[in-house]
């Protein structure tokens, strides 16, 4: 088998590690953030910047 | 008093209903730890984000030729280095944000988010403090104006653990800001609250 397809697949299964992981980080803000404070400013930043992660690393992995 | 300790606050509202405040108990400060305890870390992940680009700077020069052939596995490298570090750093954010004391007129209720999924409560009466101490020691402490607060209470204090800040009778939080008119303002609280006592 083509070697990139373990790559693509480990790179698959991390993503869904670190998915599940944020997914609960966003559901603790979301139970204990208090009213007024800078947990959605936060967060916001925080999903931007794995994007932009996520679709530079994309955008460098096809090439 | 400083932008980090809240004194307009709807006791009322859904999001304090974990605190399980009394019928006539109302929450006068919200504190949150100073920014400046979270320097260190952020320090440190500025640090770690760094390293990758000298490395692939490293390996650019010594590999001119041979870098596009492992170019997928690099960036998968890199990209699964950053999203691992940028989840690190939202995580070690909630742990620090999230550490929240509130001052109501009846109790001190240290909230301290200790992970993902983890968090621990100690309350203290406010009747049960004996004396308040500020701690404000070096200069980013002096500069910043945030340090130690450390309640000394007639109870249980919020560790176990004799050879830190928290031993029995000690309940202690740090990188509190302003620490000393904080202290003021628990010893206020609990002269109002000893006194209101002793005319019933």
């Amino acid at each position: 088998m083509d070697s990139n397809f373990f790559i693509y697949l480990g790179y698959g299964i991390f993503l869904l590690i670190v998915l599940v992981i944020n997914l609960l980080y966003f559901f603790q803000v979301f139970k204990y953030r208090l009213p007024g404070d800078a947990s959605l400013s936060v967060l916001t930043l925080h999903i931007i910047l794995l994007l932009l992660v996520l679709f530079s690393g994309s955008y460098f992995f096809r090439t | 008093m400083s932008h980090l300790i809240d004194t307009e606050i709807n006791s009322h509202d859904p999001a304090f209903l974990y605190l399980n405040l009394h019928t006539n108990e109302e929450i006068k400060l919200v504190v949150r730890h100073h920014w400046a305890g979270f320097l260190g870390t952020l320090l440190l992940v500025v640090g770690m984000g760094l390293f990758p680009l000298f490395i692939l700077f490293a390996v650019n020069l010594t590999f001119k030729d041979s870098i596009d052939q492992y170019m997928p596995i690099i960036s998968v490298a890199i990209t699964g280095f950053y999203l691992f570090l940028l989840t690190f750093l939202f995580g070690a954010w909630i742990n620090y944000y999230y550490d929240i004391i509130f001052i109501t007129n009846e109790r001190i209720v240290n909230v301290a988010q200790e992970g993902l999924l983890s968090r621990k409560t100690s309350e203290l009466n406010l009747r049960q403090v004996e004396n308040v101490t500020a701690e404000v020691e070096g200069f980013l402490q002096t500069a910043l104006n945030y340090g130690i607060l450390v309640i000394e209470t007639a109870g249980e204090g919020t560790t176990g653990n004799i050879d830190k800040p928290g031993i029995k009778g000690f309940f202690t939080v740090t990188d509190v800001p302003d620490p000393n008119r904080l202290a003021r303002v628990i010893l206020e609280f609990h002269r109002n609250v000893v006194s209101s006592t002793d005319n019933n």
